[in-house]
């Protein structure tokens, strides 16, 4: 069908002119009765944020699927049950996600399948197409066959040390010849401007202009106290609080300071912060607290859910055990199942709920991919991995969620002479 | 569109079977083989909501539905507008059902289009289950993706079938049931739904009806009978109410709502007045419904718009001639239609693949056509016979528990006028015994094909058993028929060198003097027993009786004037069902020898 791809740097605006050219896609190409368009995203936030800018489109008026490539591929494999039997393929399980899509990307292999997809989903919009796995790009190339597709990518943005170089942005230049965008909107601040172009290419990092600044902070108090003025300075700014690395807690004991102790000469703060935790960390918190045994009865476990007071998900599991016990009439649980359970319900609450808002927040640059940010503070521990390249990626995607005003702080003096901060020599080049 | 096969399970007494529909489908058997359940569980998956009436715990196989238990019933739709499935946008996308490829030939369901022959399909189902803890049934409708989706009611990723989706259909049912002296007023939402599809509600003639009755031209309060009563009522009134009310009678409330409830059906024949429909008989009652739906299903036609119709029992209240125009209308009108039936006419309408006999055993659901081949260029003349010419007879034996084969037509004859003459006599049956004629069904064997006979029957029939005569053809038949796979499980036989014919003489023979009362039905006086067995086995053209029915009613009327000769005329049919039915203890006059491992052999020994 057709192929309209953009690429360009971080706040270009490729979401915006993905969903421009949809715009004028269904104004000469309008949707049929039943027909919707299919959004795919990576991860739930990012799904959320879709779905916030498709349902702005006056054209579209709901008729739309956002949702994550994960859930479609399992949607697919799931339906199409029967096929994947007759080519062999055994239906891969709960969470395998990677081969849920290599099977999806085996389905959608087949013309068949391409035209039932096409036939309710006749344009398809991809963002941020460089985190595209090879299992998950065999999905985007299966529905380009008969699907419209709308797709923006920046390999600088990928993270994914394996997809080097990038399968998605490189199979994109043998099918379409993608536009480049390189005006940027997401901020107008000229240091913030020069600091991400800067990391991008590869040049010495500006310090110390009034909108990016980098500091050295040896020692965790230091940098807390950096990073105290620096919230208190901006307030009422959404702040984000960015690090590359979590190992070795240099981040975490800096954001630990801030939220527990006044700093500084002014005594500012203390600052909530808290970290945005991942589904697996709630869930395994959850476990915890439930302490359950091997195998239980249903009166067994429901007296266990008791111990988490009636936070979430007690009630949630409570009603999937009941109804296990009721509808499938299960008498016993076994330890693994009611944890995947739990898994699973903190997954679902990510997918349909939305995280409350805070004005700070501590996270990794992996959780920050694609979101935006009055300021951001990046911390930069010795622990971050990965050769000057990786390293620049990394910092590139932290230092460009800001849309005011950035601060770096490096756990030492010396890493200010060394990638990602300064021009690495030809030695540094990973071979 | 079309529905192409049902399976249920764990719906009434099905535990488990698969139906095959052709166009016309006619569904035979005997009593609780199914009929009725297989058209109630169309009715769960394709009813609208108010056809489903409310499941109960008897509703499911065994009557006491545990957690896990469910109510399954799954069709598999073809003829599709296109065979193309991105031509129906409606039947196959993502949220919709997933294509998949059905060979007319086997049956068979396939992932993926492998032949031209494929026809689209989509597969829906109906699934309920029972909640011990509410004590209500939850039922769901939805896209049955694959035989391995286990639960429709655990997994997440069900896809339920919209309404739209199933009215495409248009499936209609005319229950058994179907007396209601009401069909054509507005009381009925069937009618309700034609006069919708004709061209709306006759909204002037109703406004002008109720005008009417606003403004009677006769008051029945101004009626001098009334008047006292009317201007009493008035007074008091008067002196209650300052403003002065009085009373009005009216007939109905007055209202167009009033007018469309008081609209009763009428039919007026030639040479009479207008007579309301309750007061008719059932036949006109009963054809009510068949008539409207073919209205509905004439419209639907030429929309382009499938109707399929469920009609139990078209027989009921209607005389055969009627039947058969029926049953060709409905035919003609219907893209498709699944008639249930007691009747040997009905079912002989239509073609012999499309008429399905079910049986149920042990749970297991059965529905085999007459011929899964149909009749061709290469079937032999008796099978021909059986399922063309004799189709009433043979579809009439078949709706017996027993199916008995005898050798040939006068044994047909023969054994049928003496059960009727059994029956009419109202001879009583030993308790522990079924009456032949309830239990047994006897087929019109041609060209003495009783090994063609009965290996045809036995492919729809379980219980079919051949009935040998004791001379040299006889131990031909009886070789043959071992040979058979499957082989018949019993096999009854004359003894040695009898057939039918010596049977007669020796229920004749329980008494003295019965010869000379045969003297006015046979052509020449039979003046010993070997006179009568001569003339009883000697054709027409050679001087005998043989197949000549007149005779063959003359004799066994005398042998029903005889006490004695009923009393053996008795026994024997008792124990031939009883051997046919396998309750066989008690049984005198057969002596049983197991010929093979798989097959017993009852001699007649009397």
């Amino acid at each position: 069908m057709k192929i309209i791809a953009y690429e360009g740097p971080a706040g270009t605006g490729k979401t915006t002119r993905l969903i421009q050219s949809l715009e004028s896609l269904l104004t000469t190409d309008p949707l049929r009765d039943g027909q919707r368009v299919l959004a795919l995203t990576f991860m739930h936030g990012s799904r959320r944020r879709l779905h916030e800018r498709l349902s702005g489109l006056p054209n579209l008026r709901g008729r739309f699927d956002c949702t994550t490539f994960d859930s479609f591929a399992l949607m697919v494999c799931h339906r199409c049950k029967s096929l994947l039997a007759r080519m062999k393929l055994p239906l891969p399980g709960e969470g395998e996600f990677d081969k849920t899509s290599d099977c999806c990307g085996a389905l959608l292999e087949k013309a068949s399948i391409q035209s039932w997809i096409a036939a309710g989903f006749p344009a398809v919009v991809v963002d941020e197409a460089q985190d595209l796995s090879n299992e998950r790009l065999r999905i985007v190339i299966g529905l380009a066959a008969k699907c419209s597709l709308l797709i923006a990518a920046d390999e600088f943005q990928c993270l994914d040390d394996s997809l080097k170089p990038n399968p998605a942005v490189e199979w994109l230049q043998t099918v379409a010849i993608p536009e480049k965008l390189s005006c940027i909107y997401r901020t107008k601040q000229p240091d913030l401007l020069q600091a991400a172009l800067a990391i991008r290419s590869g040049a010495d990092v500006p310090a110390n202009e009034s909108g990016f600044k980098v500091f050295a902070t040896p020692n965790a108090k230091f940098a807390a106290t950096f990073l105290a003025n620096a919230i208190a300075w901006h307030k009422f700014d959404a702040t984000s609080i960015i690090t590359p690395s979590r190992k070795g807690r240099f981040a975490e004991t800096v954001v630990g300071l801030v939220t527990q102790h006044q700093l500084g000469k002014q005594k500012v703060g203390p600052f909530s912060c808290p970290w945005e935790r991942t589904d697996d960390d709630e869930a395994n918190a959850a476990m915890g607290t439930l302490a359950l045994p091997d195998t239980m009865s249903h009166p067994g476990l429901l007296s266990c859910i008791g111990s988490l007071q009636g936070t979430f998900p007690s009630a949630a599991l409570g009603e999937w055990a009941d109804k296990q016990c009721h509808v499938a009439g299960r008498v016993s649980f076994g330890k693994e199942d009611v944890e995947r359970q739990i898994t699973r319900l903190f997954s679902l609450r990510r997918h349909y709920s939305h995280s409350a808002k805070c004005r700070r927040v501590a996270m990794t640059v992996h959780q920050a991919k694609n979101r935006e940010f009055d300021g951001a503070i990046v911390i930069w521990p010795y622990t971050v991995a990965g050769d000057p390249d990786q390293k620049r990626r990394l910092l590139y995607n932290a230092v460009t969620r800001a849309r005011k005003w950035c601060l770096v702080l490096t756990q030492s003096q010396e890493m200010l002479d060394a990638p990602p901060f300064k021009a690495h020599s030809p030695s540094d080049l990973k071979v | 569109m079309r529905i192409a096969e049902l399976s249920i399970k764990n719906f009434r007494g099905i535990r488990e079977g698969k139906v095959t529909f052709g166009r016309h489908t006619v569904l035979v058997g005997p009593n609780s083989s199914g009929k009725t359940t297989v058209i109630e569980a169309m009715t769960m998956l394709f009813g609208r909501d108010r056809l489903i009436r409310t499941l109960t715990e008897h509703d499911f196989f065994d009557c006491d539905p545990q957690p896990a238990d469910r109510i399954q019933i799954i069709a598999t739709l073809v003829d599709f507008e296109s065979n193309a499935h991105n031509d129906n946008l409606d039947w196959f996308r993502t949220d919709r059902a997933v294509p998949k490829w059905y060979d007319p030939a086997t049956g068979q369901l396939h992932a993926e289009k492998v032949d031209e022959r494929h026809l689209l399909a989509a597969q829906i189902a109906f699934a309920a289950r029972f909640d011990r803890n509410s004590l209500e049934v939850e039922t769901v409708r939805y896209f049955h993706d694959d035989d391995s989706v286990a639960d429709p009611f655990s997994e997440d990723q069900v896809v339920s079938v919209p309404l739209k989706l199933i009215r495409e259909l248009g499936f209609f049912l005319i229950p058994a049931n179907r007396t209601w002296e009401r069909m054509m007023s507005f009381d009925s939402e069937l009618f309700r739904r034609v006069v919708a599809q004709v061209g709306g509600l006759p909204s002037d003639a109703v406004r002008d009806e109720r005008a009417k009755l606003w403004k009677p031209e006769h008051p029945l309060e101004t009626d001098s009978k009334l008047k006292n009563l009317v201007d009493g009522v008035n007074n008091e009134l008067a002196g209650l109410f300052s403003r002065k009310p009085e009373l009005r009678l009216r007939l109905t409330g007055t209202d167009s709502d009033a007018v469309l409830d008081a609209i009763t059906p009428h039919f007026q024949f030639p040479d009479g007045p207008p007579i309301p429909s309750r007061r008719q008989g059932m036949g006109m009652l009963s054809l009510q419904s068949i008539i409207l739906l073919l209205q509905l299903a004439q419209l639907r036609a030429a929309q382009g718009k499938s109707f399929c119709l469920a009609l139990e029992e078209p027989e009921l209240h209607v005389p055969p001639g009627l039947q058969r125009r029926l049953t060709h209308r409905v035919h003609a009108l219907s893209t498709q239609t699944i008639i249930s039936t007691h009747s040997p006419l009905v079912a002989s309408y239509s073609d012999p693949t499309n008429v399905l006999m079910l049986q149920i055993d042990n749970g297991q659901l059965v529905a085999n056509p007459l011929t899964k081949t149909g009749i061709t260029k290469s079937s032999p003349n008796s099978i021909r016979k059986l399922l063309q010419i004799n189709r009433p007879d043979t579809i009439t034996a078949l709706m017996h528990e027993c199916v008995l084969v005898p050798e040939g037509r006068t044994e047909f004859d023969l054994l049928r006028l003496m059960a009727t003459a059994l029956e009419l006599q109202g001879r009583d049956v030993p308790p522990d015994r079924a009456a032949f004629g309830t239990l047994v069904g006897i087929v019109p064997t041609h060209d003495s094909a009783v090994v063609l006979t009965f290996t045809a029957l036995q492919l729809v029939h379980p219980s079919v058993v051949p009935l040998i005569d004791g001379d040299r053809a006889g131990d031909g038949y009886l070789k043959d028929l071992l040979g058979t796979v499957p082989s018949p499980r019993t096999v009854i036989r004359w003894g040695k060198g009898q057939t039918l014919e010596h049977i007669v003489c020796w229920i004749l023979a329980a008494t003295t003097g019965v010869l000379p009362s045969l003297g006015s039905c046979l052509p020449k006086s039979a003046s010993s027993e070997a006179d009568l067995l001569a003339l009883l086995s000697t054709k027409s053209s050679e001087g005998g009786v043989k197949g000549d029915l007149v005779v063959y009613e003359g004799i066994v009327g005398v042998m029903a004037q005889k006490k004695e000769c009923l009393d053996r005329l008795s026994v024997l049919l008792t124990e031939i069902a009883g051997v046919c039915s396998g309750q066989i203890g008690g049984i005198k006059l057969f002596k049983a020898v197991a010929a093979t491992d798989k097959t017993n052999v009852f001699t007649f020994c009397g």
